[in-house]
């Protein structure tokens, strides 16, 4: 019964990860992976080289820390937030509303922002025109790229990131706060003695597994996002990964960059857990 | 505890009304815009309210051709590959979580390894390439075939099913499928269910894989021909002229706005539509997730 789950494992997700030797071959889809000729780090030289390095690597780290500094807490103010609600009902209510952006495709957030902030008729910009500003074409401007960006993963996620925090606060001994509430203590310090550190354990393993996909920043949601007017701030990694190997078929050279993503990601995710691991008892492993 | 609702309620009751707000303007801005006539949209006067009622573009998109046979391709899509997902999610899950099951701990390793690192795009796609699934079905239903996040919730939530079960039945002649037949999905239909649900969304929504694995604009599904109008701004010529028949001479250009906000609606119609009957089942699979895992 194993069987089929098995191959698929090996054939799609372990042959993968063989192939990414060709990084280190010249590839020549004839031959094919194993007759392909070695070329060591060739193509490693070449992207240390290459005139948008620089910029790629520095967009790929700005995007990813600034969205993880943004996004991050979110959820966890909203889990808080929600778990003072009195009114169970209207407790319900919000978080109902509030998970479903999160099952909206990205192609559809990225369509609404798209039409919202459109230059001719979107509203934002109609908005400013009434207070007698000239319209901007957000879309199509590098310093406006990581602000949408982040706004519009906060917009989508927020919600539904708050499931887990919420549920680590309902497992909160209640008497906890009574007895904090019985010794004078107000909401503020209830929230902060109390709440927070009730989620710590909750927040350091999704940390830790947030900084593990840090450097794969959304790039499905990038490449919808992006026109070449804004690759001066868009263009990461991973995207160029997209461009490089599968428009224009350069696959050793593709496999390269995305090989050393990829490392430096798993680089990110182990010291997280370590430096986890030695100032708390929380760790993925 | 009692406690008189003070300042800090008020304000939270208000902070979280205006969230839902927020939630919710776009798409009745999206929603209004499309049901507008062309005029008010094109002046952009519509915010979340439509003006000038008008059916007219929701007649054209859902008669357009390419319109329509995007949506029957994420149909397929998504009923072939939530079928295949689930069903090799399941018989997975199950190995993994039977206790008979030999080196079972270092297959559980490898797989959860594979959340952590992987080939890459390339490979992946000289993988597909090789197998022959370009610009087939075959490429949007099996690549994707396991989420390894889902498998290991169903997996925990396999390893709840009472052994004795299992042993009373064996001893009774049931064989492996039987058992995880017979007993094992009965048992966990709330985790079968919020799976199930999962994997239908991701595939309802899926862009990328058919990005990269077809060719042939006969076979994209819903969000690529998405994409094309509404980001790309690419509306096909003859679909949206001037129609004579439905008593306008409304010109291609002014047609093109609304058609962008009336197809938005039109991708997003069925999951506002499901969401709220199926929401709980998401939540749910997810605490499971989370708690146990």
């Amino acid at each position: 019964m194993f069987l089929p789950g098995l191959l698929y494992y090996i054939i799609f997700r372990y042959v993968p990860m063989y192939g990414v030797i060709i990084a280190f071959k010249k590839y020549n889809i004839m031959k094919g992976i194993v007759d392909s000729p070695w070329v060591g780090l060739k193509y490693f030289e070449q992207f240390f080289n290459d005139i948008f390095a620089l910029r790629l690597i520095r967009n790929t780290f700005l995007l990813s820390v600034l969205n993880l500094i943004f996004t991050f807490p979110v959820p966890i103010l909203l889990a808080i937030l929600l778990n003072e609600l009195r009114n169970q009902k209207f407790k319900k209510l919000v978080q109902t509303s509030v998970y479903l952006p999160h099952f909206i495709s990205q192609v559809v957030v990225v369509g609404l922002m798209v039409n919202i902030l459109s230059p001719g008729n979107g509203i934002i910009n109609h908005i400013i025109q009434a207070m007698g500003g000239n319209p901007v074409y957000f879309m199509a401007e590098a310093e406006w790229f990581r602000p949408l960006y982040i706004l519009s993963n906060i917009w989508k996620d927020s919600g539904w990131g708050a499931i887990i925090y919420i549920a680590a606060l309902v497992g909160i001994n209640p008497e906890l706060y009574e007895a904090a509430y019985a010794e004078g203590a107000n909401r503020f310090q209830r929230i902060i003695h109390i709440s927070l550190p009730g989620i710590v354990p909750t927040l350091s393993i999704m940390l830790i597994l947030r900084m593990g996909t840090m450097l794969s920043v959304g790039y499905e949601k990038i490449i919808l996002m992006y026109t070449s007017a804004t690759y001066e701030t868009a263009d990461v990694l991973s995207t160029y990964v997209y461009r490089q190997g599968l428009t224009n078929m350069n696959y050793s050279y593709a496999t390269a960059v995305d090989l050393m993503n990829n490392v430096i990601n798993m680089i990110l995710l182990v010291s997280a857990n370590k430096f986890s691991r030695s100032v708390s008892e929380n760790s993925l492993w | 505890m009692s406690r008189k609702a003070n300042w800090f309620d008020v304000a939270n009751t208000c902070l979280m009304v205006l969230l839902v707000a927020i939630t919710f303007l776009p798409f009745m801005h999206v929603a209004a815009q499309s049901l507008s006539g062309n005029g008010p949209v094109m002046r952009g006067e519509v915010s979340i309210w439509p003006l000038e009622w008008s059916i007219l573009s929701y007649q054209k998109v859902l008669s357009d051709g390419e319109v329509l046979q995007s949506y029957a391709n994420t149909l397929l899509y998504t009923t072939v590959g939530t079928a295949i997902n689930i069903a090799l999610t399941a018989v997975t899950a199950y190995a993994l979580a039977s206790k008979r099951m030999p080196l079972r701990r270092i297959f559980t390793f490898l797989i959860t390894f594979t959340m952590m690192f992987s080939g890459g795009m390339i490979p992946s796609y000289l993988i597909v390439n090789r197998l022959g699934f370009i610009d087939k079905i075959w490429a949007m239903v099996i690549p994707g075939a396991i989420n390894t996040w889902n498998l290991l919730v169903m997996r925990t939530f396999f390893m709840s099913v009472p052994e004795n079960l299992t042993e009373a039945a064996m001893v009774d002649g049931a064989g492996e499928l039987r058992v995880f037949w017979q007993i094992y999905i009965p048992l966990s239909m709330a985790s079968l269910m919020a799976i199930t649900l999962f994997y239908a969304v991701g595939h309802w929504n899926s862009y990328f894989h058919a990005l990269i694995y077809l060719n042939s604009p006969a076979k994209y599904p819903l969000q690529i021909i998405l994409r094309k109008i509404v980001i790309q701004g690419i509306v096909s010529l003859e679909e949206f002229s001037g129609d004579a028949a439905l008593g306008t001479n409304v010109s291609f250009n002014q047609m093109t706005q609304n058609i962008k906000y009336t197809v938005i609606m039109v991708a997003v119609l069925p999951i506002l539509i499901v969401y709220p009957f199926v929401q709980k089942y998401f939540v749910k699979g997810v605490m499971i997730g989370a708690i146990k895992g």
